[in-house]
């Protein structure tokens, strides 16, 4: 940033730069011959067009019309020629050489047409041009005609010839001469445009000459008006430089402008090399040093003369443009308004100030602190001109001062903390400190934190302690240490040690907490979380750690383990009749005698209710020696647990079930051990309880079969994949009475699932409930369609009733709604019950059946003869029927015994004034003994499969039909095949 | 074509191509050659073809007046600025008519040049015309203008009259010269041709006026009446 020399005093405005001014003269000359050039070259381009014309057109069309006037001139001599001579030749020979000639004549005279029309365009206007133009088209014309009769009449008559061709002749001589009149016309106006043209390209070339030497006089004036005007432009410049010289010395009048131009650079060189090395120095001042360099003028605004203390400026105040600024007016955030008035104070009087701190906000939102001192300067007049001073960054500084009382603060905090020197002498202590050792300040500072020890530790545990400080430069941990009046406590301890720049110990500090209520409150916890409260043994989430933990060591050592399930038996019933205190003793107690029969390592846990799990670890390794093992410890609880109980005076005997499967490592996954044992549990009870069984993979199976059914089956209920078939039953030879309905699933894969398999699950599912009501409305559907056919509507449909359908609380309403809702007539329904539906609350039973029975729905007992029926309630029930099962039904031709309860059972119906049926009868035989035993109703394949509904009518029917008119039975028996080989 | 012998099927197919290019030869009667070779034949023996019809009859004008003429012969709205039928040229026309009613040649068309003496022939020997410039006279024409009239008197002389019937066209020496390479002389000369299939036709017999006339005369008596079996 030098400054530049003085602007030359005679431009003013906008001076033109040195070069754009050595550019005018030449500019100018150059703009001059261009435009010499253009004209010139227009000139030449239309000399050399008039020529092209006068060449290309106007010549060339008297070259090509002069040819046609020959060809013409030819054709006409030949053709005269030829009708000269046309006597001696045939008039056809006369005609195909002289229409040749024609065709020739023709195309040259239409060619003649155009002839002047694009020659010149003058001429188009020319009055005697164009009367010659059209008598030459007229004569040129009658020639056409003149020659074309010529020549038909020496086709005609060949002796004509010569009359005609010498008056066509004559014709041509006529056109020939006007055609040359035109030409003569032609070139005279030729003629006179090319003297017109000579006479412009002279006049032109005058004017160019003129121009050129014009040109030529401005140009001279125009260089010597400019070098004056250049020169005095560098004369001012020269000058200019000259007074850079500081040495003063005078100009000689005998150099040129060169020779002083470089004096006077010379000069300048000196003075600038002294300014540099003394603002060398003085740079070198400011920038050794942490503070910076200020200058304001008089009016207080900061002013800069060298470019280091703009930067340290800059970087000092973060604003660009602080330069020319009052301090005031540079964002800051102290001192306060008051503040700055108070300094200007100072300043308006021109005193000295030392050491004004201001705060100023950084960009990144940082606070950065100045402290500024300054001296007022003045000028020889002692006129005041501004301060000059320097400046500080004490950021760094404040920043310390802030950290000190934030330590400070930090140091009074909740922990305890101390403070030791490298060697471990307590160097200062916190208040909190005091409250947890109960050693004051006074007492304990000089001492080691060793008069803490509560001897809890061993040397071990402090030697590790020292190793971790050392590798670490920390530690912390929890430590019992003791207090002043002696009460030994937990703590949690941190220890940081302190280092100095070069890494060596200087400090330790301490900070700790009493954990003595929290320690509290953690057993407290851990014993909620992992133990039964009643009994006291490990719960479900322990004993599920445990197991896993038995499980990985099993797997280590090659050792047996077993999971043990016990369940109390008829612990419901315990709880039932002497409540729920009793309960709780009961189960108190075995857990007694459960943790009393296991070894240490083995673990006891309640599940919750009656549930008991033992773990034991350890068994043998071999399978065999370790079921054993198992089996024994198992009986040996069954034993303890078979003892009598006391509850205060009341004695109770219980036994258990008890499961237990062994596991070796941890190929099964806990929840599937646990599965398992509790599996083989319920496989004890169902052996009649009291009694250890082990896990069988087969139950699994079993399991895993009957919940996929479960499953399958709920699925078909929901989607209604059953369906009901029909089993005749019939009274005497074959007169169709009604139909026993027998459900079947349809299953999408399996085919049709025949009750036996799914009927029994469904009753331990409660499934069997849905199912039933379903086949009940089924049932009682078809027979309101029925009613309204004559051959149908005397039948009656039996039902089967599941015992824990029928022991529904509202299984009569069920009935009704169902029957309500189809419109079955109830004398037509008949639920067929079993026996052991009779085992329970028979008063329930007889008053739901007499409910019922009222309104008209009939009962058979289904299977009779093979429960326990007592004969006594059989007496009281109201029902309708009874049936014989298929088992005596069976042999009753071969086995004596099933042949005498048929009989007993059909003497016993009619004695109590009951219907009576007998199902399963296959065989003619069969149906003769028991219609000879008296029972004239019958079921069977003997009549009937059950059948699909349409079957079922379709059989129904057939036998219907010969009851009423026995001539009608073949015809109809065309409809149906045997319905036995449809079903 | 370069390996014709070496080719038994390339040579078949040469063999084919003369064949048909023979064919051709012969059935093109406008082939100059061939036309100017063949005596044509006289009324004698197509007079029977004519009177079953299927033919056409190419009528020159009859005689005219040769020292009547002027230098003016194309303007075809006055009569009288051109040549005209002698009393010779008239009396030939009328008997041609004549002689083809009483030889039973059945007449269909008669279409003729726009020349007064052709149509005063046409109007002599039938009684009717049409009239077709494109018949016009082709010696003063261009060439362009010969050509294409030349190829509409082919057009009529290839085209089949309708059934049982023979067309006529009245024009002059020269048309039928470039249209059939016949030049036909002397005034009132007729020619018969036949046209072919495609639009080509073959010329079959040079009628003479007084053939017309002799023709009548001899078979005046034989023909009136005619014997059931000619049929």
């Amino acid at each position: 940033m030098t400054n530049s020399p003085a602007p030359i005093a005679a431009v003013k405005r906008r001076p033109l730069s040195l070069r754009q001014r050595f550019l005018v003269a030449p500019l100018l000359g150059l703009v001059l011959i261009c435009s010499l050039m253009v004209g010139f070259i227009y000139e030449l381009q239309r000399q050399s067009t008039l020529l092209t014309n006068v060449v290309e057109t106007r010549l060339a069309a008297f070259d090509h019309y002069a040819e046609v006037f020959m060809g013409l001139t030819d054709r006409q001599m030949a053709l005269d020629d030829l009708l000269d001579n046309a006597a001696t030749l045939h008039e056809e020979a006369v005609y195909i050489q002289a229409k040749d000639h024609l065709n020739a004549i023709h195309a040259a005279i239409s060619k003649i047409g155009g002839f002047f029309d694009g020659v010149d365009r003058s001429l188009g206007d020319d009055e005697a041009f164009k009367a010659q133009q059209s008598n030459l088209l007229q004569i040129t014309e009658e020639y056409r005609k003149a020659v074309t009769y010529a020549v038909e009449m020496a086709t005609v008559n060949p002796g004509l010839g010569p009359k005609y061709a010498a008056l066509a002749g004559e014709r041509f001589g006529a056109m020939n001469q006007s055609f040359s009149r035109l030409l003569a016309m032609q070139r005279r106006v030729f003629a006179t445009d090319v003297e017109a043209e000579i006479r412009q390209t002279r006049t032109n070339t005058a004017y160019f000459a003129f121009a050129g030497i014009a040109g030529a006089s401005l140009l001279l004036f125009l260089s010597v008006a400019l070098s004056r005007f250049l020169s005095r432009a560098l004369e001012a410049q020269i000058d200019t430089l000259s007074q850079l010289d500081g040495r003063s010395e005078p100009a000689q009048d005998g150099d040129d402008e060169m020779q002083r131009i470089a004096r006077a650079i010379d000069g300048f060189r000196e003075t600038q090399t002294k300014l540099r090395e003394s603002e060398q120095r003085f740079r070198c001042l400011t920038e050794m040093s942490s503070d910076f360099y200020w200058e304001t003028d008089a009016e207080h605004r900061l002013t800069i003369r060298s470019e280091s203390h703009r930067e340290a400026l800059e970087s000092v105040f973060n604003v660009a443009s602080s330069v020319g600024k009052c301090r005031w007016e540079i964002p800051s955030l102290a001192p306060d308004e008051a503040g700055w008035r108070a300094h200007r104070a100072v300043l308006d009087a021109h005193l000295p100030f030392r050491e004004f701190e201001i705060s100023r906000p950084r960009v990144n939102g940082a606070v950065h602190h100045i402290s500024v001192s300054g001296d007022p300067l003045f000028d020889a007049a002692g006129n005041f001109k501004g301060y000059r001073g320097v400046g500080s960054d004490i950021t760094e500084q404040k920043r310390s001062e802030a950290d000190l009382r934030i330590a400070a603060a930090a140091f009074e905090s909740q922990e305890g903390m101390a403070i030791t020197n490298a060697d471990g002498i307590i160097l200062r202590v916190n208040h909190a400190f005091t409250e947890i050792t109960g050693y004051t300040a006074e007492e304990i500072v000089g001492k080691t934190p060793r008069v803490l020890k509560s001897n809890r530790h061993d040397a071990d545990f402090y030697r590790s302690m020292w190793e971790s400080i050392k590798s670490n430069g920390g530690w912390q941990g929890e430590i019992w240490d003791r207090r002043k009046n002696g009460e030994v406590y937990p703590k949690w301890l941190t220890i940081s040690a302190v280092k100095d720049k070069q890494g060596a110990v200087t400090h330790f500090v301490s900070a700790q907490y009493d954990i003595t209520a929290r320690k509290q409150s953690e057993d407290k916890i851990n014993e909620l979380a992992f133990f039964d409260q009643l009994t006291g043994l490990a719960n479900r989430t322990l004993l599920l750690d445990r197991l896993k933990q038995a499980m990985t060591a099993s797997g280590r050592s090659g050792c047996n383990g077993a999971l043990v399930f016990l369940d109390l038996d008829n612990f419901k019933s315990l709880n039932d009749t002497l409540g729920h205190d009793a309960g709780d003793l009961l189960l108190q107690q075995v857990a007694r005698r459960l943790s009393a029969c296991v070894r240490d390592g083995d673990t006891v846990a309640r599940l919750g209710g009656d549930e008991f799990v033992v773990i034991l670890a350890n068994l043998s390794a071999s399978d065999a020696e370790a079921a054993s093992g198992a089996e024994m410890v198992a009986a040996k609880l069954l034993d303890a647990l078979n003892m009598e109980y006391r509850f205060g005076d009341v004695a109770h005997h219980s036994t258990a079930s008890i499961g237990a499967t062994l596991f070796k490592g941890s190929l099964l996954s806990t929840d599937e051990l646990m599965k398992q044992s509790d599996l083989a549990m319920y496989k004890a009870k169902s052996a009649g309880r009291n009694a250890v069984r082990f896990f069988d993979p087969a139950m699994e199976v079993t399991v895993k079969e009957r919940s996929a059914l479960e499953s399958d089956l709920r699925h078909a209920l929901h989607e209604k994949h059953f369906a009901l078939h029909y089993q005749a039953q019939v009274a005497g030879e074959r007169q169709v009475i009604g139909a026993e309905v027998l459900v079947r699933w349809m299953h999408p894969q399996r085919g049709m699932v025949l009750p036996d398999n799914f009927i029994p699950l469904a009753e331990e599912t409660g499934l069997i409930l849905p199912l039933g009501c379903w086949v009940l409305e089924t049932a009682c559907t078809q027979l309101a369609k029925w009613a309204v056919q004559p051959d149908m509507a005397h039948l009656t449909l039996a039902v089967n009733v599941s015992p824990s359908q029928f022991r529904q609380p509202d299984f009569v309403d069920q009935v009704l709604t169902v029957l309500a809702a189809t419109q079955a007539n109830p004398r037509r329904l008949k639920l067929e019950l079993t026996e052991n539906l009779l085992v329970q609350n028979i008063e329930d039973i007889i008053e739901k059946m007499t409910a019922l029975k009222a309104r008209g729905v009939g009962f058979a007992l289904d299977d009779f003869g093979i429960g326990y029926s007592s004969l006594s309630y059989l007496k009281r029930l109201p029902l309708g029927q009874l049936k014989i099962d298929r088992s005596f039904v069976r042999d009753v031709l071969t086995d004596p015994n099933d042949a005498a309860i048929a009989k007993t059972v059909i003497a016993l119906a009619q004695t109590l004034g009951l219907s009576v049926i007998a199902e399963g009868v296959e065989t003619a035989a069969q149906r003769e003994f028991l219609a000879r035993s008296g029972c004239q109703d019958y079921q069977g394949y003997f009549f009937s499969r059950p059948l699909p509904i349409e079957g079922f009518e379709a059989f129904a029917r057939r036998d219907a039909i010969p009851t009423r008119s026995a001539g009608k039975d073949t015809a109809d028996s065309t409809g149906g095949c045997n319905p036995l080989e449809t079903a | 074509m370069i390996k014709l012998e070496h080719s038994a099927a390339i040579m078949m197919r040469g063999f084919v191509l003369a064949a048909l290019l023979i064919a051709a030869a012969t059935a093109v009667p406008a082939g100059r050659a061939n036309a100017q070779e063949k005596p044509l034949a006289t009324l004698a023996e197509v007079r029977h073809e004519l009177r079953q019809g299927g033919l056409v009859i190419y009528l020159r004008h009859a005689a005219t007046d040769q020292a009547g003429a002027n230098d003016a012969p194309e303007d075809l709205t006055s009569c009288d600025r051109q040549r005209h039928l002698s009393a010779k040229g008239k009396a030939d026309a009328l008997q041609i008519g004549e002689s083809i009613k009483a030889l039973g040649i059945p007449i269909g068309t008669v279409t003729t040049s726009p020349y007064c003496r052709a149509k005063d022939t046409a109007r002599l020997s039938f009684g009717r015309f049409v009239e077709n410039p494109d018949l016009g006279f082709v010696i003063g024409s261009t060439s362009a203008e010969t050509r294409r009239r030349t190829e509409s008197l082919r057009r009529m002389l290839g085209t089949p009259p309708e059934k049982g019937t023979n067309n006529v066209v009245v024009s002059h020496s020269a048309n039928l010269l470039e249209a059939a390479d016949i030049f036909a002389k002397p005034e009132g000369a007729a020619y018969i041709f036949r046209p072919l299939a495609n639009g080509q036709f073959q010329p079959l017999a040079r009628i003479l006026p007084e053939d017309w006339v002799a023709a009548r005369i001899r078979s005046s008596a034989p023909l009136v009446p005619r014997p059931a079996t000619d049929k």
